[in-house]
């Protein structure tokens, strides 16, 4: 196993010793080996050819050597001088350490469930200032998505498929111990980061472990049934030659716009192949580089231009968008090794690729974590962070948006000399369209949505071993944050007297009331756990057993007021602007759950282990006499190498079974039924009445009927797995298959609303996910001087819906949904399908076999084609078919040039832009038979006889065009000639994203400064987008509905994405 | 081990105190059911009843009856000036409807039948009769003997003539509970709170639920009972004189179409060629009650079934919109519909001269409604009183009298009486789109054409005969009838 040449003899009271740490496997040297005086406080670092040197006092005799991927040596001193080491690789991992359940350490072979670890280095090397966005597409089986690429925007988790079908999908986030609120905000179509795992900093963290599996996750109670992601933050460790580290990490960021929908730049601004001057759409005549007015008429002056594409009209609006980021640390422990302490400063602040800072994000963090072993049975530890972050948002919605105003713009139409808002040109008086849409540098001017946050979370900790084997803990964990939401909405109040012509629609129409929201709210979480751990060892037999108690609190309100008919129409974002309509409103919410659980685990001569876990909850949310749940886990750890000899070929390889329930409770105030201070809709209009009125007030029986008989869900999984390690760690492979089903759902329900009630709370259907999760890793190449890395990660997963109440109509419930006047895309949970099922009003074709015309598209007798009386099944859904990832890195005198790519192939996605392209004409899809009149090819019309039976069908002869109108309404009426899937997209992509070019600059140049480390970098994030064929338009990434399942339904009017090109500096001190 | 559970153990054991730890989940946001009394809760429910039959269903009311057309410049009710309904077009007014409206006045109907204040019993109830009455006449069948129960989320759909019967019979019960004087819960719609001004309101209901069914039911004796009580509201049953000019406190049909408190104003409704050329041709001074003038100061109707979006010349100040304005009332059943009913009564089983007084008495309620002068130019010259053809001069002056007040209304009665019919002239020759020539001289008043661009599910010629069923109703019902066509008739309409 280890070699030690022994060189050279010498005796001194205060020794040098030198030396060099190869590889035992090729003898390449290793850089950044940890040289520790055994029992004293002196400690260094290999440099970069392997060499270290030391001084040591007489009391140390032994040195050791570490090193991770390595086994760690130990080597008596004696009176060497030179100590030469070779460190074998270690072969097994099998000292790999996992951080698992409640803050506790496993060695990961005694896992019998699937537990991916990312290290904190990899996840601080994009810079991304969500660190989830960091592990996208690193993680098998986890997909992680970010709600938009706008600076602030929430990012989506979820392991292993969506199985809860309107609750929560996302994982709990668990940092050193202590569970993390993790809200989002969404507001204008933004999902914003109000709290939790957007509020770490990514040069915090140690590593992330991902726990997959209900086995893995049933110690966390009830809040784990959807996985838990478990964050190890830095501790206090010493330096390379002193007890301390400062390090600094930061660096610069451009955002640049990458994606845009295709366009046409062929025709434009009219309608109906008219030249219209106002109009919001490309549908006008050929563009001709004739000079035209266009616009409406006011004070007698109009603008002109030349009727020619402008190619670059939404791009040129973006500008680039400048980022900063820093971090800097103070790690260390105390000369009697009693204390250690850990304290760091974080600072991003993001500035997105709209002109002016009105999409930015800053956050800054503080971090302390300490501890003091004030003698060998107790120790004592504390972590303190605090968070605070400002986004500010532009929002993407229909109307006086930016987004909407540029890709509404026709083509024709520049947005350059659209700067100046003190032309009436340029704002809504006098602007090019009334119809809806604005200057996008108006609504971007003048639109406000702020978001202000704090948090500040950590933990109190006690550690005490009564014996060697036993240790009693007690855990305060708390965390506490506020927000402060400010949304301004500008009233337009126009009277048109200074516009001579409008062509027909009068800039008043614009007119809008005008709206300031703000939004006060806060949150905490306590949790207090009692913990006995006893490790023992009984011959071939070790035993780890832990019992525990947690008693949680968690309590959120907020305090909402909103007001419009404003005074001042702009920029004046307070409640005492409004003159017509005051409105105020309260929530609260209070939980409290209690676990009781246990978890032991057996080994048997470091070969087999069985662990067994138990959990008792008691949940306020449930009906107060059935709030007590249990369930139960077991795994099955097999490392089957210890059986064969050893060998070159597999070094090591482990089975593992596991089998796992996780109940689950639900949200507060769900046992009973409420009533709400009345109010009433409109179709359009939103609270059309609202109490008080009149000086009356008056209450209503809510919509949702809450359930008198809940019972708690649960989610219960099966997992197999496999790890395998080839030729000493140079091949890798971690398998997994998992069966999951989600049973007894906890949902609200939509009923037939003739029940008086739109929705009810009950128990119900039951979802599967199974799948499998392939995991890599490769070293093809590995020299003394260059080192290649390759991991693939690849998933399946198989989402179904197994049941559903009978009462539902096809046993189907909608999970989010589309209405614009006869439109509708629906995305259903339907029982026999995958989840998340896309339905929408369909073309209808001839289904009759033996008819001449079989398959051919019925049309009416204007030649449009019929669409389908009800929503029909497109074949879509939400689902990717797999998921899969490339992560590779090589390195050379020390250059590293690392790369990830995300794959995510099938699966259809909602999207407004698409449509928005096809409505104002403005998409590639317009430019059917190059706009002129046709009959819709292979097209027939049905012959009923007086009873309005069909009888038959003869070929369809009437003709499209843009002269009457029809040719327009083939678009805009009929998704030429797809319906309602004229709205879906393929959701297909991959993703490069992220590339890094790291490059550590050698140790003797560095050892010439008073630093012990600098490494510089520079990358690209989000660096490129493939998209499917039928996808011009659209990041599929983006959403802007939610963070969660509904989230996955698609995008209405998602703001582009962006690439970003980084450049970074690491100093360590 | 054992000593270190035993803690736990010892929390566990103090179950009182840990029940007492957990009993926390009662809504701080929400008032106890048992303080909520029928005063706290009838005028939500009125409220939302106003929101939809006062707003939706006046505007489909409105473009199924040839009153309103779609202006130039936006299209989001175009499909209704087609004719048009889709299931999820429909579904909101069904939800209020039924879980906001039915639900709450069901929940008054209960705590007042335990405290046996019948007074208040009759309101809800006459305000729930009013609303099943609706429900079959929009959708022809809905849920109503299995309806308001959320043990049962499949509830059987009853067929509009059983509905019919059993409003009728609910409403006779809770009518002979009451007196004058039992009080009830103060309202938006009365200002007295006893039972003197919902009895008949409750009468009149009764008279357009009978006359409803009359064409194909034998209601006689019941009619001849009621008439000759001859106890019916003396004033328009509206919501009025409660509105304010602020956002979700003004009427609903403005707030929606008028009113820019949500988002930006969008220009839909203008009035409708046909309903326009009629008053203009008959100088029916109505005219200027129901609709605004249009920019250069005339009264312009516009053509179902297009929005003149490629016009360069019938722009929307083109066209004149409804008049409207915040105060402006939400009516239930106007005196003008009564008196209309009463003339249809006599017509048919009395003196034509009764007839001919109650119809000539509409024509008058209607114009005092409007605030306009010249009834009697209408039913002298131009449409006098006709016994042979009843049902067309009825048809065609109701359709009149309620496109002002009530629309939904208007669209009923145009498919019970058959008045006004098709004309000959068709929407497409009245306005040639392609060469953006309009011609609304050639329309013929008091009829109906075709639109433009029509519901070729429904096929030119024809009056909408239903809602389609609402989504939120089919796809969430087991126990939901398949789509009925939309040229199936409601059942009193066959």
């Amino acid at each position: 196993m280890l070699g030690i040449l022994l060189i050279g003899s010498a005796y001194a009271q205060d020794r040098r010793i030198s030396g060099r740490v190869t590889s035992a496997t090729d003898a390449a040297p290793i850089s950044g080996v940890s040289v520790l005086a055994v029992g004293g406080s002196a400690a260094t670092q290999t440099d970069d050819l392997g060499t270290f040197s030391i001084n040591i006092p007489a009391s140390v005799t032994q040195l050791e050597f570490r090193f991770l991927g390595y086994t760690t040596e130990r080597v008596e001193v004696g009176s060497q001088t030179v100590i030469n080491v070779q460190l074998t690789e270690d072969a097994s991992a099998l000292d790999e350490v996992v951080v698992t359940a409640m803050g506790i350490t496993r060695q990961e072979k005694t896992l019998g469930y699937s537990a991916t670890k990312v290290d904190g280095e990899e996840i601080a090397r994009a810079r991304n200032s969500n660190i989830t966005q960091s592990i996208a597409g690193k993680v098998a089986g986890v997909q992680i998505q970010s709600t938009a690429s706008d600076p602030g925007a929430a990012s989506s988790v979820v392991i292993r498929g969506f199985g809860s079908i309107n609750g929560n999908n996302q994982p709990l986030y668990v940092v050193d111990g202590v569970p993390l609120q993790n809200n989002t905000f969404t507001s204008d179509g933004r999902v914003n980061t109000l709290s939790g795992i957007g509020n770490i900093a990514q040069d915090d963290i140690e590593s992330m472990t991902v726990l997959k599996g209900a086995a893995a996750t049933a110690l966390y109670g009830s809040r784990a049934a959807r996985g838990v992601v478990v964050i190890t933050t830095k501790q206090g460790s010493r330096g390379a030659d002193r007890n301390y580290t400062i390090q600094y990490n930061g660096g610069v960021q451009l955002r640049q716009v990458s994606y845009f929908p295709e366009m046409q730049n062929e025709f434009g601004q009219g309608w109906n192949g008219t030249q219209t001057y106002i109009e919001n759409g490309s549908w006008g005549p050929r563009l001709d580089g004739s000079t035209q007015v266009y616009g409406p008429i006011w004070n007698h002056q109009q603008l002109i231009h030349e009727y020619s594409a402008r190619k670059n009209n939404v791009k040129d609006f973006f500008d680039i968008g400048v980022s900063n980021n820093h971090n800097v640390s103070l790690s260390g422990v105390s000369a009697d090794s009693k204390n250690t302490y850990y304290v760091s400063y974080s600072n991003v602040s993001d500035d997105g690729s709209m002109p002016t800072d009105a999409d930015s994000y800053e956050r800054n963090t503080i971090a302390y974590r300490g501890a003091y072993q004030g003698a060998d049975w107790f120790k004592i530890s504390s972590t303190v962070n605090f968070a605070t972050a400002k986004t500010n948002t532009v929002g993407s919605f229909q109307g006086t948006s930016v987004v909407d105003g540029l890709y509404e713009l026709p083509r024709d139409v520049s947005l350059l000399d659209k700067q100046d808002l003190t032309s009436p040109f340029n704002t809504p008086e006098a602007y090019f369209t009334p119809y809806g849409i604005t200057n996008p540098y108006w609504a971007l001017a003048n639109n406000f949505n702020q978001l202000n946050s704090k948090q500040l979370y950590g933990k109190l900790q006690a550690d005490v071993n009564p014996i060697k084997e036993l240790t009693l803990t007690y855990r305060f964990g708390y965390d506490y944050s506020d927000y402060d939401v400010k949304i301004g909405t500008p009233e337009i109040d126009l009277d048109d007297a200074l516009i001579t012509e409008d062509y027909g629609y009068a800039p008043s129409n614009m007119n809008q009331t005008g709206n300031v929201y703000a939004r006060y709210g806060r949150s905490y979480e306590f949790n207090h756990d009692f913990l006995a751990t006893y490790d023992n060892t009984f011959d071939r037999f070790t035993l780890t057993a832990l019992a525990g108690v947690n008693i949680n609190e968690r309590y959120s309100t907020y305090m909402f007021g909103q007001t419009d008919g404003l005074s001042f129409d702009l920029g004046f974002w307070d409640l005492s602007n409004g003159a017509t309509r005051s409105e105020l409103t309260e929530v609260q919410s209070k939980r409290r759950l209690i676990g009781l659980f246990g978890d032991v685990t057996l080994g048997f001569d470091d070969m087999l282990f069985l662990n067994l876990t138990a959990r008792n909850d008691w949940s306020s949310t449930l009906p107060i006499d059935g709030n007590s749940y249990f369930y139960p886990g077991v795994t099955l750890s097999w490392l089957f190498t210890e059986l064969i000899p050893q060998n070159d070929i597999l070094s090591f390889g482990k089975a593992r079974l596991a089998f796992g329930r996780t109940g689950a409770d639900t949200d507060p105030y769900r046992t009973s039924y409420n009533y709400e201070q009345g109010f009433a809709n409109g179709y359009y209009g939103l609270d059309i009445a609202q109490f008080p009125m009149n000086g009356v007030n008056a209450f209503q029986l809510s919509g949702t009927a809450g359930s008198l008989t809940l019972r708690p869900e649960m989610n219960e999984e099966f997992e197999a797995g496999l790890n395998l390690q080839f030729f000493q760690n140079r091949i890798g492979i971690d398998a997994a298959f998992y069966n999951r089903k989600n049973i007894d759902q906890i949902f609200t329900l939509p009923v037939d609303p003739s029940t008086g009630f739109s929705n009810m709370v009950t128990n119900f259907g039951e979802v599967r996910n199974r799948g499998i999760e392939l995991l890599l890793n490769t070293t093809p190449v590995r020299t003394s001087k260059f080192r290649w890395d390759l991991d693939v990660n690849f998933a399946i997963n198989r989402n179904k819906v197994l049941s559903m109440p009978e009462s539902l109509d096809g046993g189907r419930v909608s999970i989010e949904d589309f209405a614009a006047g006869p439109d509708a895309v629906y995305m259903y949970a339907e029982a026999g399908r995958p989840m998340g099922q896309y339905y929408t009003y369909l073309t209808q074709r001839v289904t009759d076999p033996n008819s001449d015309y079989y398959g051919s598209l019925i049309v009416d007798e204007e030649g449009q084609p019929i669409l389908t009386p009800d929503v029909e099944d497109t074949g879509l859904n939400m689902n990717h078919q797999w998921t899969g990832g490339v992560n590779t890195s090589l390195s050379a005198y020390g250059f590293t040039l690392s790369a990830a790519l995300d794959v995510r192939y099938g699966g259809g996605m909602f999207s407004r832009t698409k449509n928005l392209m096809q409505f104002t004409g403005n998409g590639m899809m317009t430019l059917y038979n190059d706009r002129r009149p046709f009959i819709i090819p292979n097209s027939v019309q049905r012959v009923v006889d007086e009873d309005d039976n069909i009888v038959g069908y003869t070929e369809n002869t009437t003709a499209l065009k843009l002269s009457n109108s029809s040719y327009q309404n083939y678009f805009n009426e009929f998704g030429w000639g797809h319906g309602g899937m004229s709205y879906l997209i393929n959701r297909t992509y991959a993703k490069l994203r992220n590339v890094t070019l790291t490059y550590d600059l050698p140790r003797r140049w560095v050892t010439a400064t008073r630093l012990s480390g600098i490494s510089l970098s520079a990358f690209v994030n989000n660096a490129f987008v493939w998209t499917a064929r039928d996808n011009q338009y659209i990041d599929p990434e983006g959403s802007t509905v939610g963070p969660d399942l509904a989230g996955q339904f698609g995008e209405l009017y998602v703001n582009p994405a962006s690439r970003i090109y980084g450049f970074n500096v690491n100093l360590k001190f | 081990m054992k000593k270190f559970i035993i803690p736990f153990v010892a929390i566990l054991l103090g179950t009182t105190s840990c029940e007492k730890y957990l009993d926390i989940n009662q809504d701080p946001n929400a008032p106890s059911e048992e303080n909520v009394t029928p005063e706290l809760i009838f005028p939500a429910a009125e409220m939302n009843l106003a929101s939809s039959y006062g707003n939706f269903l006046r505007i489909v009311g409105g473009y199924y009856s040839q009153h309103y057309a779609h202006d130039f410049g936006t299209s989001n009710y175009l499909d209704y000036s087609q004719f048009s309904m889709s299931a999820t077009r429909s579904s909101g007014t069904y939800t209020q409807l039924n879980s906001r409206v039915l639900k709450n006045l069901e929940t008054i109907r209960e705590k007042t039948a335990e405290s046996e204040d019948w007074g208040t019993y009759l309101a809800a109830t006459t305000l729930r009769v009013f609303v099943y009455q609706v429900l079959v006449d929009a959708y022809g069948e809905v849920p109503y003997s299995e309806a308001l129960d959320i043990g049962n989320t499949s509830p059987k759909f009853d067929d509009g003539s059983a509905i019919y019967a059993g409003i009728l019979a609910e409403l006779n019960d809770a009518l002979s509970r009451a007196t004058e004087s039992s009080p009830v819960v103060p309202s938006f719609l009365f200002s007295s709170i006893d039972a003197s001004e919902w009895i008949p309101f409750a009468n009149a209901l009764k008279l357009r639920i009978l006359m409803r069914m009359s064409n194909v039911q034998d209601v006689k004796a019941d009619l001849d009972q009621l008439v000759a009580e001859n106890n019916f509201p003396s004033e328009d049953v509206a919501w009025d004189g409660i509105w304010e000019d602020v956002t979700g406190k003004a009427n609903p049909f403005y707030q929606e179409e008028f009113a820019s408190y949500f988002g930006s104003t969008q220009v839909n409704i203008i009035g409708n060629i046909a309903l326009i050329e009629t008053l203009s041709d008959s100088e029916d001074n109505r005219l200027a009650s129901f609709f605004q003038k249009n920019a250069t100061g005339n009264y312009n109707g516009g053509v179902s079934g297009t929005n003149f979006s490629t016009s360069s010349t019938y722009r929307s100040g083109y066209f004149s919109r409804p008049a409207a304005s915040y105060d402006m009332p939400a009516y239930l059943i106007t005196v003008a519909e009564t008196e209309f009913f009463l003339a249809e009564y006599y017509a048919r089983y009395g003196s034509s001269a009764d007839a001919e007084s109650h119809y000539r008495a509409a024509i008058e309620a209607s114009f005092a409604t409007a605030g306009a002068e010249g009834a009697e130019e209408v039913y002298t010259t131009r449409y006098p009183w006709d016994q042979d053809n009843y049902e067309k001069v009825i048809g065609i002056q109701k359709w009149i009298a309620l496109s002002g007040v009530n629309n939904f209304e208007a669209w009923c009665e145009m498919r019970r009486l058959k008045y006004p019919e098709f004309g000959s002239v068709t929407g497409a020759e009245i306005y040639d789109v392609a060469n953006d020539d309009f011609q609304p001289e050639i329309y013929v008043p008091g009829t109906l054409y075709t639109p433009i661009l029509y519901n070729t599910q429904l096929g030119a010629g024809k009056v909408l005969q239903r809602l389609r069923y609402a989504e939120s109703s089919t796809s969430r019902n087991s126990n939901a009838p398949a789509t009925k066509p939309d040229s199936e008739p409601v059942f009193w309409a066959k």
